[in-house]
């Protein structure tokens, strides 16, 4: 059994109202959702707070649920809808803003850079400098490891989107860490 | 072309490329070294996100605040069931109230009219006295002209107050002296077929 198929099952429950697949499900899927939220808040308090409003909306919403995309897809979806709605509301800066600055760094520092045991804290500083459209799509790329098709979905835009937002988060990262590196 | 197999790439690091699209990457990275080189910078990169420490989630603490909510949110709706149907309760009560009053007033109003019994009124459009009196039964007879009718109604007093029925029966209503009247009626045997008072002896030809 899949783990789509056990989330299906469990929010089929969930939608008759039974309170225990509704746990099993918050277990299934909640440390997950968190780091994905958190990736985009940076605010632990607000992320567990959007992550409360995601589950008591899969709470409410269960039934409405056809089937027509993976468990996790739609969840995830809420979450970033959520979580975007809460950025509009703490920040005037458009959250869906796709007008990044074209200037790759290829330079061999910043690829140095990733190459040395010290990395970690260099990428750890430039994951949390990525506009909040391209963390999303770099923590669906690299953590849920997510076909673009699927985060296509939960982000709600074009597939093509998704390819350059994560175009553009690799150059980003690749110019934070040559600053860093001082090149 | 590099820029859409560099588009690729992240996706062929996680493992979710397929078909054409992962072929077209394969040959793409055994040709291109700088192409090879970006793909380990996103490996490296993968492998950062897969180890960030964001913390810890919230775990049971969430689960219970989540459980917390549940039981207020249903509270909170089986609150508002009572109160809008109280709502709903209180309107119909309402309405209720206002319809008997309704009612009372009408049934107070039109009681004392039908006691009067002066709803009939005369096709004619005659006084009320004339319907209140003797009515009498006529039938006329098959050549009377209306003109002669009219001018024999007008001479003794009478209004038409209903018919002709199926059998050309009119009722007249007449103000006084109801045999008199009768008495004329028959005298004009011309126009005249029979004549009776309701509910009294008969007149014919």
């Amino acid at each position: 059994m899949t783990e789509n198929d056990t989330a299906f099952s469990l929010l089929k429950r969930v939608s008759k109202g039974d309170e225990s697949a509704f746990a099993d499900f918050y277990n299934l899927f909640e440390k997950r959702l968190y780091l994905f939220i958190k990736s985009k808040l940076n605010d632990s308090f607000e992320a567990a707070d959007i992550l409360n409003e995601t589950f008591l909306e899969v709470w409410r919403k269960a039934e409405t649920f056809e089937g027509r995309s993976k468990v996790s897809t739609w969840l995830f979806g809420i979450a970033y809808y959520k979580t975007v709605d809460r950025m509009r509301k703490r920040t005037d800066i458009p959250m869906d803003s796709d007008n990044f600055p074209e200037t790759a760094d290829d330079s061999p520092d910043a690829m140095a850079c990733l190459l040395t045991a010290e990395k970690s804290d260099h990428i750890k500083f430039c994951l949390d400098t990525l506009k909040a459209v391209q963390r999303a799509v770099m923590q669906l790329a690299f953590f849920e490891d997510l076909p673009y098709s699927e985060i296509a979905l939960i982000v709600d835009c074009p597939e093509n989107t998704v390819k350059t937002r994560m175009f553009h988060a690799k150059q980003a990262m690749k110019r934070c860490l040559s600053n860093r590196m001082g090149g | 072309m590099k820029k859409e197999i560099e588009e690729l790439l992240p996706f062929y690091v996680n493992g979710t490329l397929e078909g054409e699209e992962l072929e077209v990457v394969k040959k793409a990275l055994a040709e291109d070294e700088v192409l090879r080189d970006e793909c380990t910078f996103l490996e490296n990169m993968r492998d950062e996100v897969q180890n960030q420490d964001l913390g810890v989630s919230p775990g049971e603490f969430g689960l219970k605040r989540l459980q917390r909510d549940l039981v207020k949110e249903r509270t909170t709706e089986s609150q508002k069931m009572p109160q809008n149907d109280n709502v709903k309760s209180g309107v119909w009560r309402i309405a209720t109230i206002a319809a008997c009053m309704m009612f009372l007033v009408q049934t107070a109003y039109v009681v004392p009219l039908w006691q009067q019994n002066n709803d009939l009124v005369a096709a004619s459009g005659g006084n009320i006295a004339h319907i209140r009196g003797p009515i009498l039964s006529v039938t006329f007879v098959p050549e009377a002209q209306e003109e002669n009718i009219r001018e024999l109604l007008l001479a003794v007093d009478a209004r038409i107050v209903d018919g002709p029925s199926a059998l050309g029966v009119y009722k007249l209503s007449v103000s006084k002296d109801p045999d008199g009247v009768i008495s004329k009626l028959q005298a004009h045997k011309n126009l005249v077929e029979t004549v009776q008072r309701d509910g009294g002896e008969s007149g014919g030809k």
